[in-house]
């Protein structure tokens, strides 16, 4: 998760956007990134994935943004997308209550799969569109709450809150990573990142007695 | 590939600069001086103790940017120091070069996250380049005798037939037949590939070949929203159904770090995509499909993942243990090769057999857990059930057990199991 030299801390984290279409994910995300892509990446002037890279507080942070499809017909392909991911952003419409019902079922699977380790954001979009709101604001806020979450509102077309919401995440995700690091016993890479490849286990005592066990129990 | 240098301080790096950035440091012989001074010396000491036993005297870390040229210009060509930059917050190899054309000391700021790829595609080309052929054909067998061949072919001429619209894709900004035929061309290419990086590269370029063609055709930026559709439908245009074992290739071998990156973003959205059309006639099942995938996803996941505990023999796909139950001799577990659509009745015969059981009526196969015993009905699928509970976030232990029936004649077999899985 985290890589660099002594001393020069940089966290790479993934955030995957997820909300039903037409919620306002892309323009979202593309105010966000706005002029300030890496230019390394080949499809620069996409928004599906985006890159940013920030400094919060001394910390360098790498952000990378996973957008998703969120027509009903993609649904079942959520968590190849959010696998891995330290944060989610769950766009709604806050003229659309359908969309706000959408954000539950999402925060649902993803405390299913991935429990507390991932920073959710709900976030109530196109709050310039305030006349013709359908969900209420003490409802998300108070949902969001409720699950742990932190609720936001944007506008993407004012470029409003969106700056705001991903300091925040960054922030949380990064507690969340040095509340991690301190778990895993304070700078001793006793985790060994990076590790890999396939150890050949020959369990068949552990197996054995396992199964013993259980079945005499049972 | 890391070569011999023969002398201690006069080791050569030679840099591969992308964007002003070094990406890959390469040992190589010395620009002077011949290939190798000694023998001898190159056998006894590898390339990398060479580096490593003379760091004193090139990791010069506290060494300025002006103290370090001044040490340079002394020496001669190809003589090299690392020092850290502290504007840069990296490590920077300072290079005496030539003094033509333009200055005598090359400063590369080093991009220490890449070493590792540099070992990675060595790696790659020592050990995959000899093996890919053999991998490819082993997963190819794996499909066909799995079915999963057979509904991908099935799935794939329908999905080909379908518009742009019936996948979702936008039908005025997909690309024309020419479009796509050079974009099969470029795929026919990544398969021939061995190294996962560069597949991913190519895939890289279609993916920017359909935005490109998007955008074309509407100027403005598209997500996820537009672009999955259009990749499915692009996909199934090409139609190849290789492809699926060229995702399942690249998802297993790239380097774990480019899983977080672009590369990663877009091989997730091919695996997307070929998911799609490997499924198109399934919709309605799709409740069960979607456990079976999200449980190889949840075992890939596991195998795949940095950080995380190495996965145990368990953990892949078609095999399953199973333990033999005897009131005398107490359990002896097997690992079993299971297919997914392999009834119980089907894994049943096959304990018999592993387990050399002279009365297999009598005996059955049952899943046991903390709190209780099942019987499984002969019309389950093992494979299924394993998947519906490893699939859960906290998964349960669970024991495939072959043991005698109490009563051959007063137990009824439980057919719970596989209603559970398809649910949720």
């Amino acid at each position: 998760m985290a890589a660099g030299g002594p001393g020069s801390k940089t966290y790479s984290f993934k955030v995957v956007l997820l909300g039903e279409g037409c919620v306002g994910k892309t323009s979202l995300v593309l105010r966000y990134c706005e002029n300030k892509f890496n230019d390394k990446h080949i499809t620069t002037l996409q928004a599906s994935f985006l890159t940013k890279k920030l400094n919060i507080t001394g910390k360098r942070v790498n952000l990378a943004i996973w957008d998703t499809a969120g027509q009903e017909r993609f649904h079942a392909l959520g968590p190849i997308y959010y696998r891995d991911s330290n944060g989610a952003i769950l766009v709604y419409d806050i003229t659309d209550e359908d969309s706000f019902q959408k954000v539950k079922n999402w925060v649902k699977e993803l405390r299913k799969m991935l429990g507390n380790e991932i920073s959710l954001c709900i976030v109530g979009n196109k709050i310039d569109l305030e006349k013709e709101r359908h969900v209420s604001v003490e409802e998300a806020e108070g949902y969001a709450d409720s699950v742990g979450a932190k609720h936001y509102h944007t506008s993407a077309k004012l470029n409003k809150g969106i700056e705001e919401l991903f300091l925040d995440l960054c922030k949380r995700m990064m507690e969340t990573a040095q509340a991690e690091e301190r778990l895993r016993g304070n700078g001793a890479s006793t985790a060994a990142p990076g590790r890999r490849g396939v150890q050949i286990i020959d369990d068949e005592p552990r197996a054995a007695t396992a199964a013993g066990g259980c079945c005499s129990s049972g | 590939m890391l070569c011999f240098c023969p002398t201690l301080i006069h080791c050569l790096f030679f840099a591969c600069s992308v964007e002003g950035e070094v990406s890959g440091v390469y040992l190589q012989y010395p620009l002077v001086g011949g290939p190798c001074e000694s023998e001898n010396v190159s056998k006894r000491i590898s390339a990398q103790e060479r580096v490593t036993l003379t760091h004193p005297i090139w990791l010069l870390l506290s060494v300025t940017e002006q103290e370090a040229t001044r040490i340079l210009l002394q020496q001669p060509v190809g003589v090299f120091l690392v020092r850290r930059s502290s504007a840069l917050q990296k490590k920077v190899l300072s290079l005496r070069v030539d003094n033509t054309p333009g200055s005598p000391i090359i400063h590369y700021p080093l991009e220490e996250s890449l070493f590792n790829v540099v070992l990675e595609r060595a790696m790659h080309k020592c050990v995959l380049k000899p093996l890919h052929g053999s991998v490819y054909a082993a997963l190819h067998k794996f499909q066909v005798s799995s079915g999963v061949w057979q509904r991908l072919q099935e799935n794939l001429a329908i999905a080909k037939s379908k518009q742009p619209g019936e996948l979702g894709a936008d039908t005025v900004r997909s690309p024309d037949l020419h479009a796509i035929k050079r974009i099969r061309l470029k795929l026919r290419s990544m398969c021939k590939m061995y190294s996962p990086e560069r597949k991913i590269k190519v895939l890289l370029h279609v993916c920017k070949l359909i935005y490109t063609d998007m955008q074309n055709r509407s100027g403005r930026s598209f997500g996820a929203d537009d672009f999955l559709p259009m990749l499915t439908y692009v996909l199934a245009q090409c139609d190849m159904p290789q492809l699926d074992t060229e995702v399942q290739y690249m998802m297993e071998l790239l380097d774990p770090s480019l899983l977080h990156g672009e590369g990663g973003y877009y091989l997730t959205s091919a695996c997307g995509a070929m998911s799609l059309i490997k499924n198109f006639q399934e919709d309605q099942a799709a409740c069960v499909l979607s456990s079976a995938t999200r449980s190889t996803l949840h075992q890939w996941h596991q195998r795949r993942t940095i950080q995380r505990n190495l996965p145990s023999v368990d953990d892949f796909q078609n095999f399953l243990r199973v333990a033999l139950q005897e009131a005398d001799s107490g359990c002896t577990a097997k690992t079993l090769q299971v297919h997914p659509n392999n009834t119980t009745e089907e894994v049943s015969r096959l304990c018999a057999h592993k387990f050399h059981v002279t009365d297999p009526e009598n005996y059955a196969l049952f899943l046991i857990t903390d709190d209780c015993s099942q019987q499984l009905a002969p019309d389950t699928y093992p494979q299924w059930i394993k998947a519906e509970f490893q699939s859960r976030p906290h998964p349960k232990a669970f024991y495939f057990v072959y043991r005698r029936l109490p009563n051959p004649n007063g137990c009824k077999p439980s057919q719970s199991h596989n209603s559970s899985c398809t649910e949720d």
